[in-house]
């Protein structure tokens, strides 16, 4: 399959007409669509989407109703119609399709899908396709199951890597919806139609054989079989449809719960900042409470100084008067001495007769000490005095408040800085989250776990139903045998039906398991040399498939290879989607969104260098920070036929240009 | 000759105010830290501060100065200008000073208690 070109009429944010040419040369079948988040890559791949099957999907691949589908801004111009147009070529032949919405004349505002008019036009080789079998054509060239795998985004990338997890609940989904595509949908489609003709048959067997006399009980007992089968399947399709529900009601719960990510992030994130600011008021307190402590001895600290000079005063003042009170009392010995000596005279150390000059001499000294001795005063009492107020100084003693209050006032300002900044990020914090209900998501939350719950629940009973069912089936086998070798003559006609379709329900079952068998060592094997071409690690062996898709990378020992980057994931996940789709046609275009998110620029040249060689085209629909115009493609320049670049031209309006590299 | 000092101890009614809103504002944990450190600033600032207009009483002087070692401050660092006068009635004085000064940083912004301490010192130092 090769696609021509596209155009589009007031699809989604381009509005008025928006035009695509595929490049057709099949060395240069590389197409690349610039466009920032929003601005409309996978919209490209949604009119695709549209135009072959009749429906757009956004997150969780949830259908888009048409009347979201139509450009806002033409809406609001009250042009409603919309339309997507697609030249391809395909199995030898040229294919013209169009699909087409438009308001029903009554409707003033469509609000549902049912306010349009819905049609599609399909031509072969310039000859129009009957209505009535448009649909089943489109089926034969590109069955919308396997869709997903040519017209796939980066969401998808992460929906098979679940695959990855042993077990994975997902997985399992996604290995259904695998197997569905795998087992073709002629043969799972036929199988259901035998069955149900098939249980029809037994009925009427049934009814002859409570004809006959003496097979009333092997009716009766086949009759409970049949009957036991049917409350099973009803069952199964009461569990489905509830399962399908919970499922919705879940998916709605993630997205909502998605998009309110960031809130409860802020949430966590508030309830941190809150616990802190109540840690640094309460340091704040402490640290005031110490200063209050502090302040509340800090009047000695102000006099500190003053006392120690008033007190440095007091010492050399009390040093003055000591020496004087010995110098007082040095003068009074002497002159006792001298009176002693004047009274005797006689000399005490030698007993000589003092001479009367010499007396003479021993009288002046005396006079002269005498004298000196009244002209000091008697300082003992002032001493006393002096004494007793360094002693009470001496008491009197700053606590080191300055070094304290300083070391306390630091903290107090470090703690209040931080302070302010908490609160400005809480307020920061409670305008992000004001106008959600935290306490809606939280519930939301628990619902959430609650459905995923349910879910698995609902899956085990299915499972069991299955198996019972199986049994049933079995027994109602034993009974069919039993019955046929009875009534062979009899009711030969209803049995005979049975026995057909019941062989030809085993042929199907077994052709599908011999199928899926076959298709899944083919997608394994393909995937594998996807693998081997992307993949930079040049010593790993390959991929190993298991019965649930899932991948191992085995290594060059031939171990499996336990932990793997996220990069190397993405890798195995791209593998086996292109295994996938080439199990599942021949060779056609690829359209990727945004698939290089975690990808280094190894792993992203090897895709761009692997992609284009086994796809009939390969339309890359990519944002800036995955690819670097200017420097990235140097790897596919060459394989490079058609660049397009969607520009901004207001919120609800997008326009698509061709331009160069 | 002796003096004699007063018993109770206090404050303009002005300065009171002023003290107790400094008590509210958490510059002090009690009025009477609040009224010894403004004696303490004062005596530090080496403030001569005039003669008290009429007073209220507000502590006795045993609470706010139970081993004297305040009044022993104040002898100590004015020396003949409390002599023969009642050291208590200077105490008031200058807290009546220190207070004045205390509120009136407060309302500037806020008391730097530090910065006292460290202009005292050095003023002090300064001063030897």
């Amino acid at each position: 399959m090769k696609l021509h070109s596209l155009t589009a009429r007031n699809f989604m944010p381009y509005k008025g007409e928006m035009k695509l040419a595929f490049p057709q040369d099949e060395q240069r079948n590389v197409m690349i669509v610039f466009g920032d988040n929003m601005r409309g890559k996978t919209s490209i791949l949604n009119a695709i989407r549209w135009v072959f099957y009749g429906e757009a999907v956004g997150r969780h691949s949830r259908p888009i109703s048409l009347q979201e589908i139509v450009n806002k801004e033409a809406a609001l111009a009250d042009d409603w119609r919309v339309e997507v147009h697609v030249k391809f070529d395909a199995n030898g032949h040229s294919y013209d399709l169009r699909r087409i919405a438009d308001r029903k004349r009554l409707v003033a505002t469509p609000s549902k899908p049912e306010d349009f008019t819905r049609s599609i036009h399909l031509t072969r080789d310039g000859s129009v396709v009957s209505g009535d079998q448009v649909e089943a054509e489109i089926g034969l060239i590109v069955p919308k199951q396997i869709s997903r795998f040519f017209l796939f985004d980066g969401e998808l990338l992460q929906e098979y890597e679940t695959l990855l997890i042993e077990d994975s609940q997902q997985g399992q989904q996604i290995k259904d919806a695998i197997e569905q595509v795998l087992g073709v949908p002629a043969l799972t489609n036929g199988r259901v139609d035998i069955q149900t003709i098939l249980k029809q048959a037994q009925k009427r067997q049934n009814a002859d054989l409570k004809q006959l006399a003496g097979l009333e009980k092997q009716a009766q007992q086949q009759a409970e079989l049949t009957g036991k089968i049917d409350a099973i399947d009803r069952d199964l399709e009461d569990l489905d449809e509830r399962l399908k529900k919970v499922r919705e009601e879940r998916t709605v719960l993630d997205d909502e719960l998605e998009a309110a990510q960031s809130v409860i992030g802020a949430k966590v994130m508030l309830d941190a900042k809150r616990a802190e600011q109540r840690f640094l008021i309460e340091e704040c307190e402490k640290k005031a409470a110490e200063r209050l402590d502090l302040v509340s001895g800090a009047w000695k600290d102000l006099i500190d100084v003053q006392l120690q000079v008033r007190r440095n005063q007091l010492e050399r003042e009390r040093t003055e008067l000591m020496d004087s009170i010995k110098k007082r009392s040095g003068l009074a010995q002497k002159i006792a001495d001298l009176k002693q000596l004047l009274d005797t005279r006689e000399c005490p150390t030698c007993e000589q007769v003092l001479g009367e000059a010499r007396r003479s001499q021993v009288g002046q000294a005396l006079g002269k000490a005498e004298a000196e001795l009244q002209s000091i005063d008697d300082s003992s009492a002032a001493l006393q005095d002096i004494s007793g107020q360094l002693d009470a100084l001496s008491k009197i003693r700053g606590i080191n408040a300055k070094d304290r209050l300083r070391q306390v006032e630091k903290g107090f300002q470090g703690y209040q800085v931080r302070l302010t900044q908490v609160e400005n990020e809480i307020e920061r914090l409670k305008d992000e989250i004001a106008g959600y209900d935290t306490a809606e998501i939280a519930r939301k939350r628990v619902l959430q776990s609650e459905k995923i719950r349910e879910e698995g629940r609902l899956q085990a009973d299915i499972q069991e139903q299955n198996v019972e069912r199986k049994k049933l089936v079995d027994d109602l086998a034993v009974s069919q045998k039993a019955i046929e070798g009875l009534t062979k003559d009899r009711t030969q006609r209803s049995t005979i039906k049975v026995s057909l379709c019941s062989d030809l329900e085993k042929i199907f079952f077994q052709s599908i398991e011999q199928l899926r068998d076959k298709l899944r060592k083919r997608v394994k094997a393909l995937a594998d040399d996807a693998f081997k071409k992307m993949i930079t690690q040049k010593s790993y062996r390959g991929l190993e498939i298991n019965d649930n898709y899932g991948l191992q990378i085995i290594d060059a020992s031939g171990s499996h290879v336990a932990v793997r980057s996220a990069g190397a994931e993405q890798i195995v996940a791209l593998s086996l989607i292109d295994g996938l789709n080439r199990t599942g046609r021949s060779a056609g275009p690829i359209i990727m969104d945004t698939p290089f998110g975690r990808l280094d620029l190894n792993h992203r040249d090897n895709i761009l260098s692997y992609l284009p060689s086994v796809t009939s085209q390969f339309v890359l629909l990519v944002h800036s920070g995955e690819i670097r115009k200017e420097i990235d493609l140097a790897v596919i320049a060459e394989r490079i036929g058609a660049v397009y670049e969607i520009n901004e031209i207001s919120s609800t309006q997008s326009r698509l240009e061709r331009t160069t590299l | 000759m002796s003096v004699t000092e007063p018993t109770t101890i206090g404050l303009s009614e002005e300065a009171h105010k002023k003290l107790k809103w400094l008590q509210e504002e958490q510059h002090f944990r009690e009025l009477l830290d609040g009224y010894r450190f403004a004696i303490g600033l004062a005596l530090a600032q080496g403030a001569e501060p005039p003669e008290s207009q009429k007073r209220t009483t507000i502590f006795n002087v045993g609470t706010v100065d139970p081993d004297q070692s305040l009044k022993r401050s104040i002898e100590a660092l004015m020396g003949d200008r409390v002599r023969g006068t009642p050291v208590y009635k200077m105490a008031e004085r200058l807290a009546e000073w220190g207070v004045n000064e205390l509120a009136s940083q407060a309302k500037a912004g806020s008391i730097d208690f530090v910065s006292l301490l460290d202009q005292a010192g050095k003023r002090e130092v300064a001063g030897t």
